[in-house]
């Protein structure tokens, strides 16, 4: 199962998941409307009119108005909670009491974190999420949250951050991950708002019960009259019922919840033995949870809440395994480690380190310290020869568009290797400036600088200057050097490290940025590929955390509608990956065999698909259906590798291409599927 | 019919207790994030006053062989940075504590003060200025410097968006409710003064070289 199937199987589940819970409520009215109508019924029975009481079952006015109720209490609260949730994966962490992780953090257990999770992100190329301790949860757990690639956060416990191992840890973070790759987490959200919706009507029962009970009680107290009892009485009578009416609800809501999120639980710990390719990291973290007395409890008071977000049970083992929201954690391991015996007294535990201990990641660092002599060296020692050959001629073989498609949203060991090599490559300025958001304005500024020491660079430094001031310019010019030296194919990931600290930006600050980021790009009066790329990535990233009003993006289901979109993402494919007009037809028309079957194409000269033009064409089909996405992506992937080689432009280019609609394309995906 | 009346008064106002239970519960958890997003903002500036803190002793050694009649400047310099860099650990520890802020502002701005004398000082000895690891350490302390600048503007953005949220009118009842208190900004006037006094020397630097070469 791939990327595009796995979301579009995400999809689905919500749509089931919000038909189910339309049964629920529909259930839950009607069990509100005879619970009031049986009251009225025999409240009117007391005073004597038996005719009301029978009719009241079947009176339409009091259905409809039972009904309605129900229906607009679960769906205010359920809609009150969605908004409160909208600001994404950030407002979940604080809702579970996550303190941010600074990405220049020197704690080295938070160090290691960062450093596992950066290495993911960049095989992924996701952006380097917002990363949240719970302090004081000495229970391993984790969770992921947050509506789009852009929003999310992955949260963890402090005991998951430093009782586990390296490769423990990676394990929990590729969980993560694949949570986030696969849109499991906007589900999530949603289930969230759906069970608030029933447990606010709960607690509407619980006030009636608590009006019902104190006024009759106080009457009876004040006289020995009994007829106004009869009201308050039944008042007390329907809140009590509707507190088990809504307790039924929130018991089908949890099962409904249990039941999608189980098996998103097995699916995301296949993904991640499909990113990590170490089945014993996963399987060791689940182990210490079984062994560790707090195992994966969570203390905050929201946990159940979110119950289903997390990586292990959060709440205490529940009587029914079908209320459980994760597998059983045997079971989970035995998937892993078919021979594991049950017994988790043999796990070991490292010592626990204390904030102030030894750092782990000193000797990696200066590992990197020392100058290596060429990047191509550093990363051949990690790489498959194949990826070497990329380094060496700027080109590579080119499997099948298929296989590129295949690679989206699922990153292997080989990228997470990659990752780390390079990450372990980058200079050390270079790593400190992407984890400094001062640092990491200058970084991009510096990515964007022209190379040449002439007049474009002055004017360039001179905008910087201009919008932020002298040091964000002396800045710029020192890392000029140190970025000219990295590896082309480094430069896109770095950028995805600096996105991380530049959600730190203040709103003002980051339309400074984006101004300067323009005026950089259009400094030497046109934009080339490296520029787009770049802008569009760190842009596309940014803006959601600091524009609060999601652009609506009209929804498609066929690609007929936009062939003239089509028309201009293969051209201008087309004019970037040929420099002769043949070499241009033949990419053309690799590409147009793709999409022959869903639009109707037509060549456009290179006026007229410039990246202007490109860039308006993917707005558009950033909204179409997940499946046609994968045939979008294989069709540039085809264009762009028609001579059957890809350059490293063309690979970015296709990386910016695909990540405008949305799916992460791992780096070098296209070298390793020739692998 | 009497009671049907009655029953649909009620439901109104159990539905309107309900919408303002919702809405007190949707104020508190707004302020609760703003909260937590301008306490997220200064781990930044933290991280980078640290490093000033560890900056200034070196430059202190460095200076003391230069200046040995400035003794009780220097000593101020250290004192300053000592209970900044106090103040600095408890402010990280909770930064939610107005008055740990309070405190954190005002020794940095104390700080900034002996800087500031101690850079103006240091204008009266050119071996020092034209020592190799002074003007590196000053170009250090420069950019740290204007580090923090740059994040407490971010900071400072979000305690505005976090006190602007706490003081609107039907909020600030529920603020008060669960005690909310405003939160401090980070301005301190001395810390401008550093940085200018820095900038000041290289500028005079530049003018005294090319004061030289005519």
């Amino acid at each position: 199962m791939d990327f595009f199937e796995r979301q579009q199987q995400a999809k689905k589940k919500t749509g089931y998941l919000v038909f189910l819970f339309g049964v629920a409520v529909l259930l839950i009215s009607l069990l509100n409307h005879l619970l009031v109508a049986t009251v009225l019924g025999a409240s009117g029975a007391t005073e004597g009119d038996m005719e009301f009481g029978t009719s009241a079952y079947t009176d339409p006015e009091l259905a409809g108005l039972v009904f309605m109720g129900t229906f607009v209490v679960i769906g205010i609260a359920g809609l009150f909670r969605r908004m409160q949730l909208s600001g994404g994966g950030s407002s979940v962490a604080a809702m579970m009491g996550g303190r941010l992780v600074n990405m220049a953090t020197t704690d080295p257990d938070e160090r290691k974190l960062m450093n596992v999770v950066e290495e993911m992100a960049i095989a992924s190329s996701v952006p380097v999420p917002e990363v949240y301790v719970m302090d004081g949860e000495a229970g391993i757990n984790a969770f992921a949250a947050g509506y789009t690639l852009d929003d999310a956060v992955i949260g963890v416990t402090d005991g998951c951050m430093r009782r586990l191992s390296r490769d423990e840890l990676q394990g929990v973070i590729a969980h993560e991950f694949s949570h986030i790759l696969n849109q499991d987490m906007k589900l999530n959200l949603r289930l969230v708002a759906v069970i608030y919706g029933l447990i606010a009507l709960a607690v509407i029962g619980r006030v009636l019960l608590q009006i019902g009970f104190y006024s009759s009680h106080g009457r009876s107290r004040r006289s020995s009259e009994n007829g106004g009892g009869g009201g308050a009485l039944a008042i007390g009578v329907v809140g009590l019922g509707l507190m088990a009416t809504s307790g039924l609800g929130i018991l089908m809501g949890n099962l409904i919840k249990s039941a999608v999120s189980r098996q998103r639980e097995y699916l995301a710990d296949s993904s991640a033995v499909q990113y990590t390719r170490n089945p014993e990291g996963l399987a060791g973290a689940l182990k210490k949870i079984g062994a560790m007395a707090t195992g994966s409890r969570l203390l905050t008071p929201h946990a159940e809440e979110a119950s289903h977000m997390f990586f292990g049970n959060g709440m205490r083992e529940s009587w029914f395994s079908f209320t459980a929201t994760h597998p059983p954690l045997l079971d989970r391991i035995l998937l892993l480690e078919p021979s594991f015996d049950g017994d988790f007294s043999e796990v070991k535990f490292e010592e626990r380190r204390s904030p102030t201990a030894k750092p782990d990641s000193k000797a990696q660092r200066t590992q990197s310290g020392i100058p290596i002599p060429g990047m191509g060296d550093a990363l051949g020692q990690a790489l498959p020869p194949v990826i070497m050959g990329l380094a060496a001629a700027g080109q590579v073989q080119v499997g099948s568009a298929a296989a590129v498609a295949d690679s989206v949203g699922n990153p292997t060991r080989q990228h997470i290797d990659f990752a780390a090599a390079l990450l372990r490559s980058l200079p050390e300025a270079v790593r400190a400036a992407a984890h400094d958001t001062h640092d990491a304005c200058a970084l991009v500024f510096a990515l964007l600088l022209d190379p040449k020491d002439g007049p474009v660079q002055k004017k360039q430094l001179g905008q910087v200057n201009g919008l932020f001031g002298e040091q964000m310019a002396k800045a710029t010019l020192k890392l000029r050097s140190e970025v000219a030296s990295l590896d082309p194919r480094a430069k896109l990931p770095v950028a995805d490290l600096a996105v991380g600290s530049l959600r730190q930006l203040s709103p003002e600050q980051f339309a400074h940025f984006k101004l300067a980021m323009d005026g950089l790009a259009k400094a030497d009066e046109q934009i080339d590929l490296f520029e787009f790329s770049l802008s569009k990535l760190v842009l596309r990233h940014l803006e959601p955390h600091f524009v609060k009003r999601r652009k609506k993006t009209a929804r498609y289901y066929s690609l007929k509608k936009l062939s003239h979109e089509c028309s201009v993402l293969i051209s201008s494919l087309a004019c970037t990956a040929g420099s002769s007009a043949e070499a241009i037809q033949t990419a053309y028309d690799a590409g147009a065999a793709h999409l022959a079957a869903a639009t109707r194409l037509t060549q456009l000269p290179a006026a007229e698909c410039g990246l202007q033009e490109l860039d308006r064409a993917l707005g558009k089909l950033a909204g179409v259906a997940i499946n046609l996405k994968r045939q979008l992506i294989e069709a540039a992937a085809a264009t762009v590798s028609a001579d059957g080689y890809l350059q490293i432009q063309e690979a970015e280019l296709l990386r910016a291409v695909s990540d405008s609609l949305g799916c992460p394309m791992p780096p070098l995906a296209i070298a390793l599927a020739a692998a | 019919m009497t009671l049907n009346i009655g029953v649909i008064i009620l439901a109104g106002l159990v539905g309107l207790a309900v919408i303002i239970g919702l809405w007190v519960m949707g104020v508190y958890n707004g302020l609760i994030r703003k909260r937590n997003a301008k306490d997220n903002n200064y781990s930044q500036i933290g991280i980078q006053l640290t490093r000033k803190y560890d900056l200034i002793p070196n430059l202190v050694k460095l200076v003391k062989g230069y200046m040995k009649h400035e003794r009780t400047t220097l000593e101020e310099v250290i004192q300053a940075r000592n209970m900044a860099a106090n103040a600095n650990a408890a402010v990280s520890a909770n930064p939610s504590d107005p008055e740990a802020m309070k405190q954190m502002v005002a020794a940095e701005g104390t700080l900034g003060g002996v800087m500031g004398r101690l850079f103006a000082l240091s204008e009266a000895y050119p071996d020092l200025k034209a020592n190799q690891n002074m003007m590196q350490l000053t170009e250090e302390l420069t950019s740290t410097e204007n580090k923090v600048t740059f994040a407490r503007q971010a900071f400072n953005d979000s305690v505005m968006g976090y006190n602007n949220a706490l003081q609107v009118f039907p909020a600030n009842m529920v603020a008060g409710m669960f005690g909310f208190v405003e939160a401090i900004f980070f301005e301190v006037e001395g810390l401008g003064d550093v940085g200018k006094a820095v900038v000041t020397d290289d500028q005079k630097k530049d003018l005294d070289i090319s004061f030289d070469d005519m």
